[in-house]
């Protein structure tokens, strides 16, 4: 199956949410990127194109997940791609200084995708807390070629690309990787079962295995989504032989006490099993350093009512202060400077012969409006947002979301809202794109709904 | 089997394995994603300003958790540890 030279090569980018995908997303592509939402999804894609030798790539970032199987919108974006899109290629971004739970993930889209790239990001962190991965062990344990980059840097990012162009043009029998997930036997003999019904309707080339367990964990339902165009009137049969045995394998696992969300737990429980098994052969890690322990005493005395609340209160307090105090200079310099350059503007258009009413439009309604928004805008953004990301950074708003979230559950809300509500009061639209960081769909609607009500950058100085 | 508990129980510092979940449907899949999966060693680090959430190291990582959703994890083996 080579590629003919000159197509572009699909490939996707997925894993844990947290790892540098992003990072490695945008190394990959620079700028040639853009954005959307999945069809019906309310899933943020972004799709950029990647020059590697004398091929074009499209690569295809898919949202963060921990897990292929539980259910949420994002991992059924992730897993239907995965399973159905037929990727020439697919990478899985780990961090180094957490593989076990990232092989979670990446062992699920083994046994979902073909040609998988395991991409290992943070090598240098973990170098720094002296955890040491053994690469080529790594690969060797799970058939599919591994490679240490550290996206920030750039380290790596020519052999990944290079791996990747291998794995994709690969005219190999062998697509998918052996199994690494050992599942309770009646869910093994339920997935074989599926297998011939299955390879009847499924595009060729697809692997079987993971979809199987999707009909025993979720019905049949996602299928019929996924292959609509699959469904003409000569594969009728073939559907039915399939409905029939997935009934037959559902009753089957329930005799044997396998409830559907059993094989959800049984997958996760199995990949887990065998991410420790991997990491147990391939990682060194030092035993508690001293840096842990640092952390740890820092992390107790920022979550202890005497000191961590008033030290949250003086910094955010602090921020503000900077951030409203701070803006007054720039912004007056900046009017000043902008509001001086009117008058040229005025003789400029007045020597082109203008006439009066488009100059006055132009001159009093263009500019002058956008000169305001900015010298307004402008230099409280521009202080505040470095501020919080340096807070961000510093790992300090997790623990205001963390010793806050007793407050906001009693508002039946969530903890992390009071980031969103931080972010809010720079610009509501970053804050309400921000809520998205929350799980439960409630919590996160109340804080969708709520964050009107702080006061942005360009509101504060009416309402204070 | 000695000594069934549930993380919630769990002492500051204290460590234990975790034996099954109680939780169904969303949460249970969400607290296995998360790594809480039976035999999973997981510690309790520090607990959050006001008391309620408290954090758990879990597989590498440190996740918070609320005192409903911890009591559906339920452990065994107690064991100091920091």
């Amino acid at each position: 199956m080579k590629k003919m030279p000159g197509q572009p090569l699909r490939v996707a980018l997925c894993g844990n949410p947290n790892v540098g995908k992003s990072t490695v997303f945008n190394a990959l592509t620079g700028l040639r990127q853009h954005t959307g939402n999945w069809t019906g999804k309310t899933v943020e894609t972004a799709e950029g194109r990647v020059r590697a030798g004398d091929r074009e790539w499209r690569l295809t970032d898919l949202p963060g997940t921990y897990s292929l199987l539980s259910g949420s919108p994002e991992e059924e974006v992730a897993c239907d791609f995965l399973c159905f899109s037929q990727m020439d290629a697919s990478i899985v971004v780990c961090d180094a200084t957490c593989l076990e739970r990232n092989l979670n993930v990446t062992l699920q889209v083994i046994e979902a995708a073909r040609h998988v790239v395991v991409c290992v990001n943070l090598m240098d962190e973990a170098k720094r807390q002296g955890i040491r991965v053994d690469l080529p062990r790594l690969e060797c344990l799970l058939g599919v070629p591994v490679v240490g980059v550290c996206a920030r840097s750039g380290a790596g990012l020519e052999v990944l690309k290079k791996r990747v162009a291998e794995a994709g043009e690969a005219n190999c029998g062998q697509c998918h990787g052996q199994s690494m997930l050992r599942y309770p036997p009646e869910i093994g003999e339920a997935i074989e079962g599926l297998r011939k019904p299955l390879e009847a309707v499924l595009p060729q080339g697809a692997g079987f295995r993971f979809v199987a367990l999707r009909i025993l964990a979720a019905g049949m339902g996602f299928l019929h989504q996924a292959l609509k165009e699959n469904m003409q009137p000569e594969r009728q049969a073939a559907w039915q032989a399939l409905e029939a045995a997935s009934r037959r394998a559902t009753e089957t696992l329930e005799k044997a006490g396998q409830k559907p969300e059993d094989v959800v737990a049984a997958v996760v429980s199995a990949s887990y099993e065998a991410a420790g098994r991997v990491c147990a052969a391939t990682v060194n890690h030092p035993n508690t350093s001293r840096e842990e322990r640092r952390q740890l005493r820092m992390d107790r005395l920022l979550c202890s009512k005497r000191v961590g609340i008033p030290l949250m209160l003086a910094l955010l307090g602090l921020v503000f202060y900077i951030t409203l105090s701070g803006a007054n200079v720039p912004s007056v310099w900046l009017s000043q400077a902008l509001m001086g350059f009117q008058p040229t503007l005025s003789s400029l258009l007045q020597a082109l012969g203008t006439p009066e009413w488009l100059q006055n439009l132009l001159v009093l309604g263009v500019y002058r409006v956008v000169a305001w928004v900015v010298s307004v805008m402008l230099p409280p953004m521009a202080i505040f947002f470095p501020l919080f990301t340096l807070l961000e950074d510093l790992g300090f708003l997790p623990r205001v979301a963390f010793n806050l979230d007793r407050c906001f559950k009693g508002c039946k809300a969530c903890g992390k809202q009071a980031l969103c509500m931080c972010m809010g009061l720079g610009c509501n639209a970053v804050g309400v794109t921000g809520c998205r960081i929350i799980q439960s769909p409630r919590e996160r609607l109340i804080a969708i709904l709520t964050n009107a009500m702080m006061p942005c950058n360009g509101r504060f100085p009416t309402v204070a | 089997m000695q000594d069934v508990l549930t993380l919630h129980e769990l002492g500051l510092g204290e460590s234990a394995y975790v034996s099954s979940l109680s939780a169904s449907g969303a949460m249970q899949a969400r607290l296995l994603d998360l790594g809480f999966t039976s035999g999973s060693k997981v510690t309790c680090l520090f607990t959050s300003a006001l008391g309620d959430p408290r954090a758990y190291q879990v597989k590498g990582t440190v996740i918070a958790l609320r005192a409903e959703d911890a009591q559906t994890v339920l452990c065994q083996e107690r064991g100091c540890k920091i």
